[in-house]
């Protein structure tokens, strides 16, 4: 088994070089897995990583014409695991055959009377011998069929959700996509909610997946390249594009990361977006991550890729600018003069979780000077008794804050009620009556919690949350000019940032005129005309002209 | 991986490249280690001048409590009052006395003791733009007697004397002076200044036994350079602030123009312009006030409602605000003053002339003619046509 195990792997690294000889073979076999349109698992990366040709010709242990061999091969490979089921029966009047599935992610009842009901009691009797092929081609009705020739290939088969149909008497099977299981189904997103819009997410399902995008674009150009990663995962990735709208090269240099990864294994699409981002030691997003299908449905038709991966409902968008990260998808959905004081806010706000606790460390500590007379002197008055430093009582609240929005993740629903009490009441009132920090700073770190509440994407507040600290504590330190100099190398970071090539302040650094559409003013969708900046590969329009209100009559 | 090192060493060595320019920046001082002047007054003793401030103990507000300082008891500022050989001098010696360190940036007023303001106060302000603490915003006022008693009456509307005497400058005149203004003014050979006046005054005499002491600015204190040279009151001090433009809502008391009694009328509009008119010899200033004015009272038993009524209205207006400028011009020369700043307006309109004349200007100040032109207009005389509970037959 070991000695298996090895050789999987050796095949693996072979297979993953996209540096080596075979790495334009490494494309082509991916687009032919594509093009094949199938769902056939392992497939494409099987067969294109060696080359060409089947298993057999990459060292591949082929399967052998007797039926006890192969299952006793089978047997050892897959011993001590239960959940793979092995049925032997024999062909009405023919031969003997051997079913093997694994249980739970295949549909049993389908297996059931597409497969072993016709084999048994119905097909000709004839054609058994006609070899395993033809018993399969004929005797089953199921669509997703595909030949199998060797071990390797039968055992991955078995392990995603295939059914293996093996003949006795021929050195080849036959393999069944008969997904089946329970999953959970189509839900509204948790984590990103909106007023108006669908109220559908991404499932676990990669497929189902795949299907909520071609609900919504309906165009042979949507395509879907479909990678396998993880040795022991074997997890299902599929990079989808539009053909004619993405950049060809962006895309291809996606396909080439994609295709360099080596991990054995792969749980969630954070695992594929750290070994593919630009700038790992960046605390910024590279690439965005939503549950939304109309999100990523609205991107794709903006020229970017989306990463799907099956097992987690989070599908990734590149590349993408931060400006991007501040959109929400109501604010194409609402009319936009909201749509736009919504955008603003959010702006605001996200300076606000950015900047404030520094700005109000720096202004009380360096520069009391800047307050109005009388909102010093209540500041003053809340400090009177207040024991810490103003970085101290900011770190202590802060910390508390986030410590507090960690546990309110973490505990059970009905916990997390009295957790935020709790909180409330003990960090909040007390504190503050008892003297140990005083209400303008209670003020500042709940609004400062707010605001970046404000902010779409919880990768970029994440960023924000660890900035904040950053501008704390330059500002603890320098005061104002601390603040400055915070701020202008973290400008300089942002300008020096790109995501698959597009630089990160795309639109305004580069200044680019016509995104001015869509950054800090959400044009109305009858003046949205031109391809954002992040479509480098022409100038062209997003369309001719989208109908003008102007031609309705308005009686 | 050296690609990163390098980068990494580059960005610290531009981190510690900033430390030098730190230098004087490293003044990191918590709030409640401050304490936070409002007001100063300074006196002088003698030859010594003595400087009080006046130091707001936000303990005692309690920002909760909110605003209205009420009589709690006590007080919500601390008088700290040295004497010394200059004034700033004696705000150190201030300082011996203190555990928190001065912080003068925030000070609303500035107010100048009489005796002061008469020995000159340019000594008071060299230090104002010498040394950085200040603000040149901080508003400059003269108390009618000592500065620091002034200082020192407590307001039952605001949390501080110091604010309080900064909003009643507000409302007393249009652009109360800053030390800014001030200074501007003594540059300038054109102008005098003219600052706001503060007294002691009883507030009410219901309670015998506690007295309330108030604040009261109600005058203005007219300088020569930086000499104090008199204290205006009543209807000169009204055509001091009518010629300068400074008035704010300018209430005006008119006898009625036929019957008994009185109108009031307040100028909410109100604009003065100055008109320097060369002849041959002599120089003739002229004085444009405009404006247009609602009657708020009618104490008389004069009818108004009829155009002649309107036009005896206004006349007398016109009248009494025509007599109240010329007092306080004849005024203002006989103290050979220029407060209004006839010079400065000379300045604006033909400077060459005013080089000519600026080295004796006080001369040509005092030899100038001075014309009042009024053109004030009564817009609104109230909906009632008589006075209110006065049958019209009763009326003339």
């Amino acid at each position: 088994m070991r000695d298996w195990r090895r050789k999987w792997r050796h095949r693996r690294m072979s297979m993953d070089d996209p540096y080596g000889g075979s790495g334009g073979g490494g494309s082509g076999g991916v687009k032919k897995g594509d093009s094949a349109g199938k769902n056939n698992e392992g497939h494409g990366g099987g067969q294109g990583g060696g080359g060409n040709g089947n298993g057999n010709a990459d060292g591949g242990e082929p399967l052998q014409p007797s039926l006890a061999a192969n299952e006793e091969r089978l047997g050892h490979i897959l011993q001590d695991c239960s959940d793979i089921a092995f049925r032997r029966f024999r062909i009405k009047d023919g031969r003997e055959a051997l079913l093997v599935y694994t249980e739970g992610i295949v549909d049993s009842a389908e297996t059931h009377l597409h497969m072993l009901m016709p084999l048994l009691f119905f097909v000709d009797p004839g054609l058994a011998e006609k070899g395993a092929d033809a018993a399969a081609s004929q005797g089953v009705s199921l669509s997703q069929m595909r030949r199998i020739d060797s071990v390797e290939q039968a055992v991955e088969a078995v392990l995603s959700a295939n059914v293996l149909l093996l003949v006795d008497g021929y050195a080849e099977g036959a393999a069944f996509n008969v997904k089946g299981g329970t999953r959970r189904s189509v839900q509204e997103p948790n984590s990103e909610v909106v007023i108006r819009g669908p109220r559908e997410g991404f499932t676990e399902n990669l497929r189902v997946n795949t299907a909520l995008l071609r609900f919504k674009i309906k165009s042979p150009d949507l395509k879907m390249v479909r990678f396998v990663k993880g040795t022991y995962t074997r997890t299902d990735i599929v990079l989808a594009y539009i053909d004619g709208i993405a950049d060809r090269k962006i895309v291809q240099e996606a396909k080439r990361r994609i295709e360099a990864i080596e991990i054995n294994s792969v749980l969630e699409s954070g695992y594929i977006e750290e070994l593919i981002e630009d700038h790992p030691n960046s605390p910024f997003p590279q690439l965005q991550y939503t549950e939304r299908p109309d999100t990523v449905a609205g991107q794709l038709l903006e020229g970017r890729f989306a990463i799907l991966v099956d097992g987690t409902p989070f599908v990734m968008i590149g590349p993408i600018t931060v400006w991007q990260l501040l959109q929400a998808s109501e604010d194409y959905y609402e009319r936009f003069y909201i749509s736009n004081l919504i955008r603003w806010l959010r702006f605001g706000f996200a300076l606000i979780a950015l900047y404030l606790p520094a700005l109000y460390v720096a202004v009380v500590t360096f520069h009391p000077d800047m307050l109005p007379t009388t909102l010093l002197l209540s500041v003053a008055a809340a400090r009177e008794a207040i024991p810490f430093p103003a970085l101290v009582e900011m770190l202590i609240m802060e910390v508390s804050f986030e410590a507090l929005r960690e546990a309110g993740i973490r505990l059970p629903k009905t916990v997390g009620q009295a957790v935020s009490i709790l909180g409330a009441l003990v960090v909040g009132q007390a504190a503050v009556e008892a003297g140990i920090v005083s209400a303008p700073v209670v003020i500042i770190v709940s609004l400062t919690g707010i605001a970046s509440f404000t902010i779409p994407r919880f990768s970029l507040a994440i960023t924000i949350r660890i900035l904040r600290f950053v501008m704390i504590f330059a500002a603890a330190a320098f005061g104002l000019y601390g603040l400055v100099i915070a701020t202008i190398m973290l400008v300089a970071h942002m300008c020096n940032l790109n995501s698959f090539g597009v630089p990160y302040l795309t639109g305004v650094a580069p200044f680019r005129g016509r995104d001015q559409q869509d950054i800090f003013i959400r044009t109305p969708w009858s003046r949205m005309n031109y391809m954002p900046g992040t479509y480098v590969q022409s100038r062209r329009k997003r369309t001719d002209q989208n109908t003008k209100q102007g031609v309705h009559e308005s009686w | 991986m050296t690609g990163v090192n390098r980068r990494i060493a580059a960005v610290s060595a531009l981190w510690l490249a900033l430390f030098p320019l730190l230098a004087g920046c490293w003044d990191r001082r918590e709030i409640n280690d401050i304490a936070i002047v409002l007001g100063t007054a300074v006196d002088k003793e003698g030859e010594m001048y003595r400087t009080t401030l006046q130091i707001a103990l936000p303990g005692q507000m309690s920002g909760t409590k909110g605003g209205g300082g009420g009589t709690t008891g006590r007080k919500n500022w601390l008088m700290v009052s040295d004497v010394a050989e200059t004034p700033k001098f004696a705000t150190f010696k201030g300082q011996q006395m203190m555990s928190r360190l001065v912080n003068l940036s925030h000070r609303r007023v500035f107010i100048i003791g009489e005796k002061v303001a008469r020995d000159g106060i340019q000594k008071l302000l060299d230090t104002m733009a010498r040394d950085p603490d200040n603000r040149l915003t901080t508003l400059v006022l003269v108390a009618e007697g000592r500065a620091d008693r002034v200082l020192n009456i407590e307001s039952s509307l605001e949390l501080v004397p110091a604010e309080a005497i900064r909003e009643e400058a507000a409302l007393f005149q249009r652009h109360p002076p800053t030390l800014k203004d001030v200074a501007n003014i003594l540059y300038d050979p054109g102008k005098d200044p003219m600052l706001p006046c503060i007294s002691i005054a009883e507030m009410s005499s219901l309670d015998a036994d506690n007295t309330n002491k108030a604040i009261r600015l109600d005058k203005l204190a007219v300088f020569r350079d930086d000499r104090l040279v008199g204290i205006a009151d009543g209807e000169l001090r009204d055509g001091l602030l009518l010629a300068s433009g400074q008035s704010k809502d300018f209430k005006l008391l008119v006898p009625a123009p036929e019957g008994e009694g009185n109108l009031n009328v307040i100028f909410h509009h109100y604009a003065a312009r100055l008109q320097p008119i060369f002849e041959r010899e002599r120089i003739r200033m002229r004085i444009i006030a405009d404006g247009y004015g609602t009657v708020v009272e009618n104490n008389s038993n004069f009818f108004m409602h009829r155009p002649e009524g309107i036009k005896k209205v206004e006349q007398a207006v016109n009248d009494a605000v025509r007599n109240r400028i010329e007092k306080a011009v004849r005024w203002l020369r006989e103290k050979k003053s220029d407060a209004v700043g006839f010079g400065r307006a000379i300045h604006v309109r033909r400077p060459q002339e005013w080089h000519r004349m600026r080295k004796n200007w006080r001369e040509e100040f005092s030899r100038a003619d001075v014309e009042v032109v009024t053109m004030l207009d009564v817009e609104n005389f109230g909906y009632n046509r008589a006075p209110f509970g006065k049958r019209e037959e009763e009326l003339r």
